[in-house]
């Protein structure tokens, strides 16, 4: 009875898989995948189009025909929704890394916003340090110099 | 006749007043008449308020990729294309600058990998929609894989983006007349011979555009500044006898032809024409030149002789056709029967224009002895005979003509003028009557019909 039990939630584990099948020795799905959401996902959020090796390493010619044209072509749409003026002015002005990501033609758009972004950052806390100094120097009380606002 | 008198005057002076009223009215419609008014449509201009963004029409390559293209670019120059290939694949495309991506395009090319090629292109474009060389390099790919829309909207797009390769024009000259006719095609030819004067690509395609255009005038024009700069090219002058003819000028069409023979052009159509047109301006001995040239130096076929024979009978040219048909003498062997038969029928016929009679019966036997079911020359042989009296022979071969469709109309009417000939009128009659019977369209034998009805009864 428990063996039937047993062997029962395992059928129903393994159709419970469904569209993503992972091919036996794979750590990642080699098929059934929306590769073109992959690519967009992978771009917008920033990461190297070399994300999709970990899938033809694991897959290897298990992979499904079409998969690497796919996520190429969602990268690249995805690619152009991140590498902007905005997203690198984000970036400065949250002092994160800027990605080696964007392709030759966007690099610079996205550079400069991160360069504006950085000098909005060196900005907020001069005038953080100047009002943290003549707070200093009238009284006590007053907010450390390595916090501030918005984590500056 | 007083009140006759009145009436007239009144009736006068009504007739006055009357076309006095109307003489307004009269002027008017002369004056409509004079003037017609057509109302069309105003033309619409479309004014696009954003023609959109503008983007980089160039690619160059990333300062990071200096190292790898001073690399590759050696291993170019000692053409290992397929080691260049290899190393531009261990990137994903994103990586490579649209320079670079352009570059494993081009190698694809040059390796034949057209699909890959394509691909490539593709993936830049999506990239660099504004790219101008992309866009020419994949013009030119789907031009070779024999995808000529294609290849047109992407040469249509380069010249778009500012390309002004003489190239690029004349391909998108040449696609334009294919696909769309003369005049998308006329001011493309004109920009790339504009960048390449000398280029005979051009040159032919320009003329050819004008031609279709129906641009005579000019295409004249061009053809005598070509035709100027290259007077020794055959080509240059069949489109003038081309043109010519189109225009029906038959002396000017010759005269190209003529230069164009002169000059070694003995394609089959074009002696042909040349003979035409001399035997349609009477120079029937010139004809006879290029029509024994045309024999001798083309695959023989027994159909063109009888075409030309046809023509010199129309024209009655019988020295001529006879000078024809002992040229071609020689070439009778590799004929087949059915031809040899119409060979030695023309023989007969020539023969006989020619009143030499005992030459004109062997050679009706002789094609009649090829070819028993020839129907022309059982016809022509019938009439050889009825003419000499014949008429028992004449008969029998008309009543073998009969039995064959293509001539039984002829074979009829033949033998019915045969009995007609004897004074057999019973004879006639039934043959006429058959004829009509048989067809119809010959009404106007009803009348031959008639007169032989009443001869009949006149005789009774």
């Amino acid at each position: 009875m428990i063996k039937v039990i047993v062997s029962l939630v395992a059928t129903f584990a393994l159709v419970s898989c469904g569209g993503n099948v992972k091919q036996s020795g794979s750590k990642y799905p080699c098929s059934g995948v929306d590769w073109a959401v992959l690519g967009y996902d992978t771009a917008v959020a920033g990461k190297p189009v070399r994300f999709f090796d970990r899938y033809k390493s694991s897959c290897g010619t298990r992979l499904e025909a079409g998969a690497l044209t796919q996520y190429q072509d969602g990268y690249v749409k995805g690619v152009v929704v991140f590498c902007t003026f905005d997203k690198g002015y984000e970036l400065g002005a949250e002092n994160k890394k800027l990605p080696e990501v964007c392709p030759f033609e966007l690099s610079q758009n996205i550079k400069k916003g991160y360069g504006e972004g950085q000098r909005y950052r060196e900005d907020v806390i001069k005038k953080l340090k100047r009002s943290t100094e003549s707070l200093e120097g009238g009284g006590v009380g007053q907010p450390s110099p390595d916090t501030g606002v918005n984590g500056f | 006749m007083k009140l006759g008198f009145l009436k007239r005057i009144y009736g006068d002076i009504g007739l006055a007043l009357w076309l006095l009223l109307l003489s307004p009215f009269t002027q008017h419609v002369h004056a409509a008449m004079d003037e017609f008014e057509i109302e069309v449509a105003k033309p619409i201009f479309v004014l696009p308020q954003f023609t959109g963004e503008y983007q980089e029409r160039e690619a160059s390559i990333a300062p990071e990729e200096y190292e790898m293209a001073e690399r590759l670019r050696s291993l170019l120059d000692s053409e290992q294309k397929e080691d260049v290939l290899a190393e531009l694949e261990t990137f994903y495309d994103i990586e490579l600058s649209p320079a670079m991506q352009t570059l494993k395009a081009q190698i694809y090319f040059s390796l034949n990998k057209y699909p890959e090629a394509e691909n490539t292109y593709l993936a830049i474009l999506k990239r660099k929609p504004q790219f101008v060389r992309a866009h020419t390099d994949l013009a030119q790919l789907y031009l070779l894989t024999e995808k000529p829309l294609l290849a047109r909207k992407h040469f249509a797009r380069a010249v778009e983006y500012g390309s002004n390769e003489a190239i690029v024009h004349g391909q998108l000259a040449y696609l334009n007349l294919t696909q769309h006719g003369p005049f998308s095609a006329i001011s493309e030819y004109q920009q790339a011979m504009a960048l390449e004067p000398e280029n005979r690509q051009w040159q032919q395609g320009l003329l050819a555009a004008l031609y279709q255009a129906r641009m005579y005038a000019a295409a004249d024009a061009l053809l005598g500044e070509l035709l100027a700069r290259y007077p020794k090219e055959a080509e240059l002058w069949l489109s003038r006898a081309t043109l010519a003819l189109r225009q029906d000028d038959s002396t000017g069409a010759l005269a190209g032809l003529e230069m164009a023979i002169l000059l070694g052009d003995l394609s089959e159509t074009n002696l042909r024409a040349a003979a035409q047109l001399h035997l349609q301006l009477h120079s029937y001995d010139r004809a006879l030149v290029l029509l024994k040239t045309h024999l001798q130096n083309t695959h023989f076929k027994m159909a063109t002789l009888h075409e030309y024979l046809n023509w010199m009978a129309q024209a009655k040219m019988w020295s001529h056709a006879e000078a024809l048909l002992a040229s071609a003498q020689t070439r009778v062997a590799e004929m087949s029967v059915m031809d040899q038969s119409l060979y030695y029928l023309h023989r007969g016929r020539v023969s006989v224009a020619l009143e030499k009679d005992a030459q004109a019966q062997e050679a009706f036997e002789k094609s009649l002895e090829l070819n028993p079911s020839n129907g022309q020359a059982l016809l022509s042989y019938a009439d050889f005979n009825a003419k000499h009296e014949r008429l028992v022979k004449a008969e029998l071969l008309y009543i073998r003509a009969e039995a064959i469709e293509s001539s039984e109309k002829e074979a009829l009417l033949g033998r019915s003028q045969l009995y007609i000939d004897m004074q057999d009128y019973a004879a006639a009659l039934i043959h006429l009557k058959n004829a009509y019977n048989k067809f119809p369209e010959l009404f106007d034998l009803l009348d031959n019909i008639h007169i032989i009805e009443n001869i009949i009864r006149a005789q009774k």
